[in-house]
């Protein structure tokens, strides 16, 4: 059916903490086909988490065979990556990997972290990076620092540490770089590294790929792959990429990505800044001040657990309640809280349970409690970015419940408009391969031809109105529960 | 051989039983009956046909099982759901349904008006306990307001064991522990009616005779003889409440003894050695001339694990989910992996006194299961009973002798979690029939086949709880009282 049409097609691929996901698609917001691979996080010891770049490998050869059937594969003009970061492999000279990858989850690296932070000094850092960005297990220099001390005969041979995503361009094109956005911690405002927090570690910049802009072609697809031959563009890091997949490239555009845990992102060129929220450099003229939180669907995913339902059955269940002032309020901070709060230890409430509480209240409860985690970032990120939010694209899987999507314009007193593709980073390195291949003039205008919405929930003026005073509540139940859970930590460490 | 017989009256089934003068039972009889709720919040029984009814039912019951003489009976003793308000004409016919005890809530504006009028200091001063809608002034006060057409007709007004007594004797009798539930028209320092705080509720004269429920009312007339089975001149105690005559069964007799009883709440009696004044506290003189009660109750108990098996465990065999969640539960060390319940799921009553306060699991991670949260729910209503047990403490009324009855009993883990944050031994006796029991008790104490101590033979004691010094909830319990005074505002505002 697509034969008939013309124009350029792309490709983009992300390499996500569970699975690789892939779209192929055109202007006009046309989602000709898409794949998506699970891989899985090995835990073999406390704090590790580990992933296979073979398997990432895997899905991406097979995402392109797949596109490689369409009747349009041969419109494909660039590919697009995009993928997790602060997740790090050590590589041959060819890109090949040397020891499994250490995930972003991975927090062995802590003790080399505490030492490489503790010995720079802290305006120094913060000169050299534009922020005052801490060097924790997930940082690459605590990553080499790591290696060189637990695998000394490996990373003597390694001569290069990779992100996912400078693996997979590395593997298709043979070519090794990376880009400043990805590099967090590592570059300076200048986009450039930064060479006083180097310095840390002998030969660690030798061993990071140089720097190229994330609009770069930087190869092209070698011989004996589907596509050999396509212009490859550099792309960048996944929080970046889902929110140009969600069409999020202008000041005053936000983002709201819900995934397992959620990152809303704001772009502002004020960057007075706000605690708990990142401020990223300047990149062609966009400004991200963002905040992942913690929950998301994982919280839904664990009540659906405990209540012994199927999570596909949840939405219809929430919608069978009426969220009213006298309804149960969750705080979701099953693993902690990152943005705003960055409270690691604070723990998940289910409170103002009655005996007429059944489970429609409660799968209601924890969205609308995620919707508020949510909504503490978002009020953050206008904070940081100095402005209100003129447009808000909500996208990824947990955004596909329209119940969910309800609650969440209620809890936020906000219109979301939903993007129709569930592969938000994918679909973000989409748009970054159109304008790397020169087809369209800049992101903004490649993020409207390309991402389409296919629903937007308005908030109901009441039920906003009773979401104030919730959303007050909530507040002050994590604000209530805090000394208890501080605690309730104190006392188990006793044990 | 001599005999004795209890019936006692609950709310959902009558239960008699026949005992010989060694306490053992020779015959059970049951028969079920309705709790009518005309509209919300109101509740009945038919006293006619529920109370009567199933008395001569039960008891035809019991001499055609046993196969016993009639006269072989030395005396009968009775127990019912109680206080209940029924008014009945000159010749002691029910003028309406009996309402219930504190269940029946139709009364909440004369209970209001009493309060301001009289003020809650001098009510308590005098009747020993505020006015609830276990008082029944103020139910008087709802028929002379809503039914005078019935009020001009009362010549009396009845507890249950009143109208069973005067249908089986011909005496108009109450016995003061009930009648202490009468406020504001019981003085509990003179253990006498008392129309000082209001005059226009009823006329005194209206009101049984007050016994004490170890006397003989009177004894059985030909008439009742005729429908019942009983030989005519069978003495008749003037029975009590269900709850106390419960206590009796297992062996409360000196100051120090305290009930524990787990049913769908708990609820504890406790001998003490002279009248309670903590406003915390209810108080009543008990079933012997020169003995005093301090009660105590939480709001919802057993229920609670109704609830959590309707939520988390619907896949369950309903006839094996308890015990299968008690080994879910087993599988949890004590402090349910840091999670604290608060089991207020209908407000709390001892000691807190808190109709607004809600149900809380809190410090929840994605790793708990339905286990931890089953374990959490039954410390926690342990951590409520604890409360309750310190607070007699802190009147200087701390318990001697725990006697835990009641089919909760039967979960190992909520008994011992008791008695391991209550930091207090149980005792548990080899019988565990009721009230009815304790009614048959009650008869041959009355008939001088038996003295208190022989409760200790007629029902001996089986096991002892010991608390486990080393079970790690020490800190938890101020936890649980800590996370109740930092989210009590949040959830008044839930209401």
């Amino acid at each position: 059916m697509h034969s008939g049409e013309t124009g350029p097609v792309f490709i983009g691929i992300d390499v996500g903490t569970s699975s690789v996901k892939a779209v192929m698609g055109a202007p006009g917001g046309a989602r000709l086909d898409a794949y998506s691979g699970h891989h899985d996080t090995d835990r073999p010891s406390p704090g590790a988490a580990l992933q296979n770049p073979a398997a990432w490998m895997h899905h991406v050869e097979a995402a392109l065979h797949r596109f490689a059937a369409h009747p349009r594969a041969g419109d494909v003009v660039a590919i697009g990556i995009t993928s997790q970061v602060n997740t790090h492999l050590p590589t041959d000279a060819l890109g090949m990997p040397l020891h499994p990858a250490l995930t972003w989850q991975d927090t062995r690296a802590a003790a080399q972290a505490a030492r490489l932070d503790a010995a720079i000094d802290p305006d120094a850092k913060t000169r050299a990076l534009g922020a005052p960005i801490p060097i924790d297990a997930s940082h690459a220099l605590a990553r080499m620092a790591w290696f060189a001390e637990t695998a000394p005969g490996m990373w003597s041979e390694a001569v290069h540490l990779m992100l996912p995503k400078d693996h997979i361009i590395a593997r298709l094109t043979g070519e090794v770089v990376t880009d400043p956005l990805s590099s967090v911690g590592l570059v300076g405002t200048d986009l450039r590294y930064a060479g006083a927090v180097l310095a840390l570690i002998d030969e660690a910049a030798d061993r990071l790929p140089p720097l190229r802009d994330p609009l770069d072609i930087v190869g092209r697809v070698r011989d004996g792959l589907p596509f050999a031959g396509v212009p490859v563009a550099n792309g960048t890091m996944d929080a970046w990429a889902s929110m140009f997949g969600l069409g999020v490239a202008a000041d005053g555009e936000a983002m709201y990505l819900s995934g397992t845990s959620e990152v809303l992102g704001l772009i502002s060129s004020d960057r007075p800044g706000a605690p708990g929220i990142i401020t990223f450099p300047d990149w062609r003229g966009i400004t991200l001040h963002a905040g992942p939180t913690q929950s998301g669907g994982a919280s839904l995913g664990w009540v659906a657990r405990l209540l012994g339902r199927d999570i596909g059955d949840l939405s219809s269940l929430a919608g069978a309640a009426h969220i009213t002032a006298t309804s149960p309020l969750f705080l979701p901070h099953l693993e902690g809280e990152r943005a705003p709060l960055w409270d690691a230890s604070s723990r998940g409430a289910f409170a103002g349970l009655t005996l007429s509480t059944g489970p429609a209240e409660m799968v209601a409860a924890v969205m609308e409690g995620v919707a508020f985690a949510a909504r503490l970032a978002i009020e953050a990120i206008e904070q940081s970015g100095a402005r209100r939010i003129t447009a808000l694209r909500h996208g990824g899987g947990g955004a596909r419940s329209d119940i969910w999507c309800g609650i969440r314009a209620d809890a936020l007193g906000r219109r979301l408009d939903r993007v129709a593709a569930p592969e938000a980073g994918a679909m973000g390195a989409l748009v970054m391969a159109g304008v790397a291949s020169g087809e369209m003039p800049d992101l903004a205008q490649a993020a409207r031809s390309l991402v389409v919405t296919d629903r937007s929930f308005e908030p109901d003026p009441s039920a906003s109105a009773l979401a104030e005073d919730r959303f007050a509540a909530f507040r002050a139940l994590y604000e209530g529960v805090k000394p208890v859970t501080e605690r309730l930590r104190h006392g188990r460490r006793g044990d | 051989m001599t005999y004795t017989l209890g019936v006692d009256i609950g709310t959902y089934q009558t239960k008699g039983v026949l005992v010989d003068d060694k306490g053992r039972v020779v015959a059970v009889a049951r028969r079920d009956h309705e709790m009518i709720v005309p509209r919300p919040g109101w509740a009945e029984h038919r006293a006619e046909e529920d109370w009567w009814g199933d008395f001569v039912q039960v008891t035809r019951d019991l001499l055609a099982g046993s196969g016993i003489d009639p006269t072989e009976i030395a005396c009968v003793a009775t127990s019912a759901i109680g206080p209940c308000m029924l008014p009945v004409d000159g010749q002691g016919r029910p003028l309406m349904n009996g309402v219930l005890y504190g269940v029946d809530t139709r009364a909440e504006a004369e209970i209001t008006e009493l309060t301001d009028r009289i003020g809650e200091e001098t009510i308590l001063a005098t009747c020993g306990n505020a006015l609830t809608s276990q008082s029944v002034g103020p139910k008087i006060l709802w028929l002379k307001r809503n039914h005078p057409e019935l009020f001009d007709r009362t010549e009396a007004i009845f507890t249950s064991t009143s109208f069973l007594t005067f249908r089986l004797t011909g005496e108009k009798v109450i016995d003061h522990y009930t009648a202490a539930n009468f406020s504001p028209l019981y003085d509990v320092d003179r253990q006498d009616w008392t129309d000082a705080l209001a005059s226009d509720i009823i006329a005194l004269d209206k009101l049984p005779r007050l016994m004490w429920s170890s006397e003989i009312a009177g004894t059985v007339t030909p008439e009742a003889a005729a429908e019942t089975g009983l030989a005519p001149g069978t003495p008749v105690t003037c029975g009590t409440i269900d709850a106390a005559a419960e206590a009796v069964s297992v062996g409360l007799t000196r100051p120090g003894d305290m009930m524990m009883m787990y049913g769908s709440t708990i609820f504890i009696i406790q001998a003490v050695s002279g009248r309670v004044t903590d406003p915390r506290l209810w108080y009543a003189p008990w079933l012997f001339e020169g003995e005093h009660a301090s009660m105590a109750g939480l709001a919802t108990s057993g229920t609670l694990t109704h609830w959590f098996r309707d939520q988390f465990a619907r896949e369950l065999p309903r006839e094996t989910a308890f015990p299968d969640l008690a080994r879910e539960a087993a599988d949890t060390p004590a402090g349910a992996n840091g999670i604290l319940f608060l089991p207020y799921f209908s407000g709390e009553r001892t000691p807190i006194h808190d109709p607004r306060a809600k149900g809380t699991f809190f410090g929840l991670n994605l790793t708990h299961t339905r286990g931890d949260m089953y374990r959490a729910l039954l410390e926690g209503i342990a951590h409520g009973t604890a409360h309750v047990i310190e607070t007699y403490g802190e009147i200087g009324q701390a318990p001697t002798r725990v006697l835990a009855v009641g089919g909760g009993t039967q979960n190992a883990i909520w008994l011992q979690a008791t008695s391991d944050i209550g930091k207090v031994p149980q005792i548990l006796r080899e019988k565990s029939i009721g009230a009815s029991y304790g009614n048959a008790f009650l008869a041959a104490c009355a008939a001088g086949l038996a003295e208190r101590g022989d409760i200790d033979r007629w029902n001996p004691v089986t096991q002892q709880v010991e608390p486990d010094p080393g079970a790690a909830l020490e800190g938890q319990h101020d936890l649980f009282k800590r996370l109740y005074l930092q989210t009590k505002d949040i959830m008044a505002d839930l209401s």
